[in-house]
């Protein structure tokens, strides 16, 4: 995905977040858990702008199942 | 505004000076004196115009032959007697008098007595009861309301001669003072809806209210939303449908439009008439009405979508004539869309206010002039005006205007997602629609029941128009001479309050 | 937001569509793959490992104080190691459903949209859902009650519509293989069924939960049935090449063509898919919402639905570079993540917390 295409998503994001005005009176810990979540997206953001190869859940996941791979195969 | 409580004066002189400081430069008030009897003076309060005057002079001239004797009791006392049975309410301050005589009542004043009578004598030039404009039917009463309150409510007791049918007066608005009724069956409508209504009128603060419109505004759940959550009609009859439904009437001083609560999607597309006619032909038209509104809706995006994306979908045969037809617009197929369905929309409010010998020369206009010339010209393509023609065709088709504006409003939108996402487009637009309307309510009844959430009891009015003589939840009677069940209230007292 | 009361049959409704959404499209190719003629079998023994989730939700549900599974967690592992496993659990969410939706979004992008940047399909389908996540799950409910008829006609009337085309013949013969490859299809297929753990999130909002059970197992008949229905007109259509398109039901609809009108109904199901994913995600969506809410006892659920909703824009991205991987990923390693996620673990959470609740029986009937 190509870096203006996610400015453009932030931008909307943001400007969301913005005008929604649920976000008055917000107590302490909804916004810790509010600012955890779009710090994550940023670094992801981030990370993806960078490398677009990053290392990804995915392949974790498939090395770690591995030995269970052959269970899966077409046996011919 | 007249929240104070001026008592009048026993003088005569004394209270007209008090009333000729309150009423200053209010011209079409008359104070009118005159003798009562040989010893007392007297003085009637009114506005021209808004009493029977003629009557108000009978009464003058019999209070005028009265005779009082002097013994122990005075005059007063003894006009007091003879005024008893007469008068309709004795009012004791200034502010009361407004409040009649603003309705049309005549107040007479006595000197010597600190308190006034009042007269009902009201009337006033009204409107005739006629067929309602906007929502004729071929069978059915043709009776409307009219501006009147007096008449509307009257229309609506003839119908349900029950005391059971309440009435419950309020007025709203700080300088009109407008009379609103709140009507409703006891016994049928639930009691937390009746309350529900009553509170949100009651919380109305405003300067006036001149249409039954305000007050909708003000009461409804989502005022953001395209959709109407209350149905304004000016019948007699589908109001009374209504109460007998279990719902709420809400009525308003001098307009003829009354607001009925709750309502879903699916009582808004439908027509009283509906259940006057034959039950089978009443099924087909509603399943025209239906296909209608659909059709009203998705097929300009439809067309814009498949013209743009999705050429392949589009039989080859007519896919060939479109193409032709299409051959030298300059314009892509959303521009061309766009440009058409304004155009239209523009003619349409244009005819609203028309006066009547230019009409038929509009009509004229619209459908040869735009029409054929734009296409002639090559600035539209023939199948694209036969595109709006069926459009604006199915937006008629619904029997109630607010229901028919919402869809003329939201073709726009997608309209623009057709032409953009092409089917993906319309299908985000659909979804949108969808979660919007699940998600309303009209007075806590889900807008989409009874289908979702499923009431299936209830389905055999939305997929059809039941006959008169299938009572819900019971074996089929073949009696034909079976009067309409009462349906109990239960779609609406699932009432409950909004989750948020 | 949290606290809309729906009734049972709407959520078999809505489990019924969840399940189904992306199964009829990609399974058949995947289990023509591993089960070859028998394919069409392994939807009826995967329905085994339905009935045992939709079994399994509810015992949890049960277990749960406050019908919440997070607390369950919580006073299993304490409060916070039971709320880190709570957060690998919405974690594990998360990687399914981003996978999930970038499938989807290959699929509509692929097919229809060659143009269009992938995150536009993503970006208004997350913006739809969390709309709908937002008006609570009565909405999500309702809309679903909505669509899924509309859906499963139109995926009946494809299915119809071929039958002139259908060669029972390529079922022949019948398990020339043997069971082995036949089970290993039905893994594939227990993989999605396993997805009706995630109930377990909304059975609090059920309004008759005696219905609960019944409803279920309504669900897991339809579910089988619908895709027994897929398979086998996939199969009898175009036998063992089954395996070797992507998206068998597309192409069937290809060879959809009445008196040269209805001709290319792709669009059709494209419709179907992007309903049906839009109920699949959303429910996803509001569950790892619901997930986040309670284990750190949020006041205002609403304010996390767009922060929720844009990390899953970028997880998406993340989760596969692209295409290629997650399809290879979904192929294999995917049923046992997913069987190991949503069978096993929930299996160790109902064992563990059956097993504590005996030992403190034992300790009160022994004072």
């Amino acid at each position: 995905m190509s870096i203006p295409l996610m400015m453009l998503v932030w931008l909307f994001a943001l400007g969301f977040g913005y005008t929604s005005g649920s976000w008055r009176g917000l107590q302490k810990r909804d916004a810790w858990i509010v600012c955890t979540l779009l710090l994550l997206s940023l670094a992801l953001t981030v990370g993806i702008a960078i490398n677009p190869q990053l290392p990804n859940p995915t392949e974790w996941v498939e090395q770690a199942l591995s030995p269970l791979k052959p269970l899966l195969e077409p046996v011919n | 505004m007249n929240d104070h409580n001026t008592p009048l004066a026993s003088r005569i002189e004394e209270t007209q000076e008090m009333l000729e400081r309150f009423l200053n430069d209010c011209s079409d008030a008359s104070m009118y004196h005159f003798r009562i009897g040989e010893q007392l003076s007297g003085m009637f309060v009114f506005f021209s115009g808004l009493t029977h005057e003629d009557r108000m002079d009978e009464l003058r001239q019999e209070m005028a032959g009265w005779r009082f004797h002097p013994d122990n009791t005075t005059f007063q006392q003894q006009f007091q007697y003879k005024i008893t049975g007469l008068c309709s309410e004795e009012i004791s301050t200034l502010e009361e008098i407004i409040d009649h005589i603003t309705t049309g009542s005549v107040i007479l004043l006595v000197d010597g007595i600190d308190r006034g009578y009042a007269f009902s004598l009201a009337e006033w030039r009204k409107r005739a009861i006629e067929d309602p404009a906007a929502e004729s039917v071929i069978r059915g009463p043709r009776e409307g309301f009219t501006e009147s309150m007096i008449d509307n409510r009257a229309m609506l007791r003839r119908r349900l001669r029950s005391q059971k049918l309440k009435m419950k007066g309020i007025e709203v608005g700080r300088i009109t003072q407008s009379h609103i009724t709140i009507a409703y069956i006891e016994g049928l409508a639930a009691p937390e809806l009746v309350r529900e209504v009553e509170d949100r009128i009651a919380m109305i603060d405003i300067d006036g209210v001149l249409e039954s419109g305000t007050i909708e505004e003000y009461i409804e759940d989502q005022p953001y939303s395209p959709f109407p959550q209350l149905l304004s009609t000016e019948r007699p009859d589908a109001a009374a449908a209504g109460l007998l439904e279990g719902r709420v009437v809400i009525l308003t001083d001098n307009t003829p439009m009354a607001l009925i609560a709750p309502v879903s999607l699916f009582s808004l597309l439908q027509s009283p008439e509906d259940y006057y006619e034959r039950f089978l032909i009443a099924t087909a038209i509603r399943w025209l009405r239906y296909s209608f509104f659909f059709i009203a809706l998705l097929v300009p995006s439809g067309y814009v979508a498949l013209l743009t994306y999705h050429h392949e979908m589009i039989p080859s045969a007519l896919l060939l004539s479109i193409a032709k037809s299409r051959e030298a617009i300059p314009f892509p197929a959303l521009m061309e869309a766009f440009m058409m369905e304004t155009m239209f929309e523009a003619l349409r409010e244009a005819g609203v206010r028309l006066p009547k010998q230019v009409g038929a020369a509009v009509s004229i206009v619209g459908a040869l002039v735009i029409g054929q010339a734009a296409t002639s010209a090559g600035l539209v393509s023939s199948p694209m005006v036969m595109v709006v023609a069926i459009t604006g065709i199915a937006s008629f088709l619904l029997p109630h205007y607010s229901v028919g504006i919402s869809i003329r409003l939201l073709r726009f939108p997608m309209m623009f997602l057709a032409g953009i996402f092409g089917l993906l487009g319309l299908l985000m637009g659909i979804i949108g629609i969808t979660i919007h309307l699940c998600s309303l309510r009209s007075f806590g009844l889900p807008y989409l029941s009874p289908m979702a959430p499923m009431m299936v009891g209830e389905w055999t009015d939305v997929i059809m128009r039941p006959p008169a003589w299938l009572p819900r939840k019971r074996p089929r009677l073949t009696n034909s001479g079976g009067g309409l069940r009462n349906k109990s209230g239960m779609h609406v007292s699932k009432l409950h309050r909004k989750q948020e | 937001m949290l606290n809309g009361k729906i009734s049972s049959v709407q959520l078999a409704v809505i489990m019924f569509q969840f399940v189904l959404s992306s199964t009829v499209l990609l399974m058949p190719s995947i289990t023509t793959r591993l089960s070859e003629k028998d394919m069409w079998l392994t939807p009826l023994l995967g329905m085994g490992l339905g009935f045992l989730v939709v079994w399994l939700a509810y015992k949890l549900f049960k277990l749960s104080p406050e019908g919440s599974i997070v607390r369950l967690m919580e006073s299993l592992f304490g409060t916070f190691l039971g709320k880190i496993v709570s957060i690998l659990f919405i974690l594990f969410q998360f990687h399914i459903v981003a996978i999930s939706t970038r499938d989807y979004a290959e699929f509509i992008e692929s097919n229809f949209f060659l143009e269009t940047p992938i995150v536009v399909i993503i970006g208004t389908m997350l913006i739809l859902c969390g709309w709908a996540v937002r008006r609570g799950f009565e909405v999500i409910a309702r809309t679903g009650q909505i669509f899924v008829p509309i859906i499963t006609l139109f995926t009946v009337l494809i299915l119809i519509l071929l039958i002139p085309e259908l060669n029972p013949l390529h079922l022949l013969p019948f398990m020339e293989r043997g069971a082995g490859p036949l089970l290993q299809g039905s893994l594939v297929v227990d993989g999605w069924f396993s997805q009706l753990l995630l109930a377990v999130y909304i059975f609090p909002l059920v309004r008759d939960q005696d219905n609960i059970r019944k409803w279920g197992f309504w669900c897991v008949i339809g579910i089988t049935f619908v895709m027994l229905a897929s398979n086998l007109a996939v199969f009898m259509l175009v036998g063992e090449s089954a395996g070797y398109y992507t998206y068998p039901v597309l192409m069937a609809a290809r060879y959809i063509a009445y008196a040269e009108f209805f001709e290319h109904l792709e669009a059709i199901v494209m419709m179907v898919w992007v309903l049906g994913e839009y109920i699949k995600i959303s429910v996803y969506y509001y569950v790892i919402t619901r997930g986040i809410s309670d284990t750190f006892r949020l006041k205002k659920p609403e304010v996390i639905v767009m922060p929720v909703g844009l990390l899953l824009l970028f997880v998406c991205f993340w989760v596969g570079p692209d295409f290629q991987t997650v399809s290879s990923f979904i192929a294999n390693t995917g049923t046992s993540y997913i069987l190991i996620g949503f069978v096993l673990f929930p299996l160790l959470l109902c064992i563990l917390a059956v097993i504590r609740g005996w030992f403190k029986g034992l300790g009160t009937s022994t004072k």
